[in-house]
């Protein structure tokens, strides 16, 4: 239990630590592979409280959002066409769905304790 | 159980580096943008403010200049009335003075319009088309050759080491820029500077030729200012 906790926090400081600076053109990347990590995470929880969650499916879709999302935003800026938008768009839509099952499925259960 | 916290861990790892890292990529954004547009105001703000008193004192100074020289004109004048025999000398003086572009000089003239051609024809170099500076050029010295007393490129005087220098789009006669239409001014006899130019084949001819617009007109009284 307490190793992914201690993960989460060797990852923030890695990420605070790190001064590299990279071009402005691929500040979009950032953002959009944040939007992906934080829709999988959550995607992973609601599937976990749903009781469909899949260990292989969780961990291939982390890592396979956060590449299609760096080669969509790629493509937008090779193509002039802000793709990238699509991606925050998508993520953006998701995240509150899940957020909203995780939410009716939480309030479901307390409920039923009460 | 093992493998799936040592799964969670891996992707928590990768995704609170990411977390961390643009929040720490922006927040530097942010404060070098802000440090650097501020600084760069400053500086903009000290040299426009030097280039404003730089103006303000070379205006003066020629204001200074031509009063000058007004002055050391009437005490010319003074000593021409004062000794006959120097009149010869100060109306040479004059004459080359002319010449030079340091004294002020009125009197008939004509007046040459140059600009660019506004008829391109499709797919041609509308380069072809463009005033340059050696149509400038060949229409001083055409004017020159007519017998011209004094010549000026939009009032600025040209004299005999001028010099007419093509920058791009504008054409710099002695540093000063200028942009097309060119009104080249000469003072000197109106009939024969006119004929001149309008000679068959001349000038005038060459430079319609080529697409540009030219304009000569007669003037009853040109005034050239003094070289500053």
């Amino acid at each position: 239990m307490w190793l992914p906790i201690l993960g989460l926090i060797i990852g923030l400081f890695i990420g605070l630590f790190t001064h590299y600076s990279i071009p402005e053109v691929y500040a979009n990347y950032l953002s959009i592979a944040l939007l992906a990590a934080f829709d999988t995470l959550l995607g992973g929880v609601r599937a976990q409280l749903q009781d469909t969650y899949d260990n292989f499916v969780f961990v291939t879709g982390f890592f396979f959002n956060i590449a299609l999302a760096a080669v969509l935003a790629f493509l937008g800026v090779h193509l002039g066409v802000d793709l990238y938008l699509a991606a925050v768009f998508a993520f953006g839509v998701r995240l509150f769905n899940n957020i909203a099952i995780i939410r009716r499925v939480m309030l479901a259960k307390w409920k039923k304790k009460a | 159980m093992k493998k799936n916290s040592v799964l969670f861990s891996v992707v928590l790892l990768v995704t609170g580096f990411i977390l961390a890292y643009s929040f720490q990529y922006v927040n530097e954004k942010r404060d070098s943008s802000a440090h650097k547009s501020d600084e760069q105001w400053k500086r903009e703000h000290q040299l426009r403010n030097k280039l404003i008193h730089e103006q303000e004192a070379n205006r003066d100074l020629e204001n200074k200049l031509v009063k000058m020289r007004d002055k050391v004109q009437t005490h010319e004048k003074k000593v021409a009335a004062q000794k006959k025999n120097a009149v010869h000398l100060v109306e040479q003086l004059n004459k080359y003075r002319m010449i030079v572009g340091t004294r002020k000089v009125a009197g008939e003239g004509i007046s040459v319009t140059l600009s660019d051609g506004n008829y391109v024809t499709n797919g041609d170099n509308p380069n072809n088309y463009i005033v340059h500076q050696q149509d400038i050029q060949e229409v001083i010295y055409e004017l020159l050759a007519a017998g011209a007393e004094a010549v000026a490129i939009n009032g600025k005087r040209i004299t005999t080491h001028s010099y007419i220098e093509c920058v791009g789009p504008v054409v710099k006669v002695d540093g000063k820029r200028f942009t097309a239409p060119f009104i080249v001014s000469a003072i000197g006899d109106p009939k024969l500077l006119d004929g001149g130019l309008k000679m068959n084949g001349n000038t005038v001819d060459q430079l319609e030729a080529r697409g540009i617009d030219v304009m000569v007109k007669r003037e009853k009284t040109i005034v050239l200012d003094p070289l500053i």
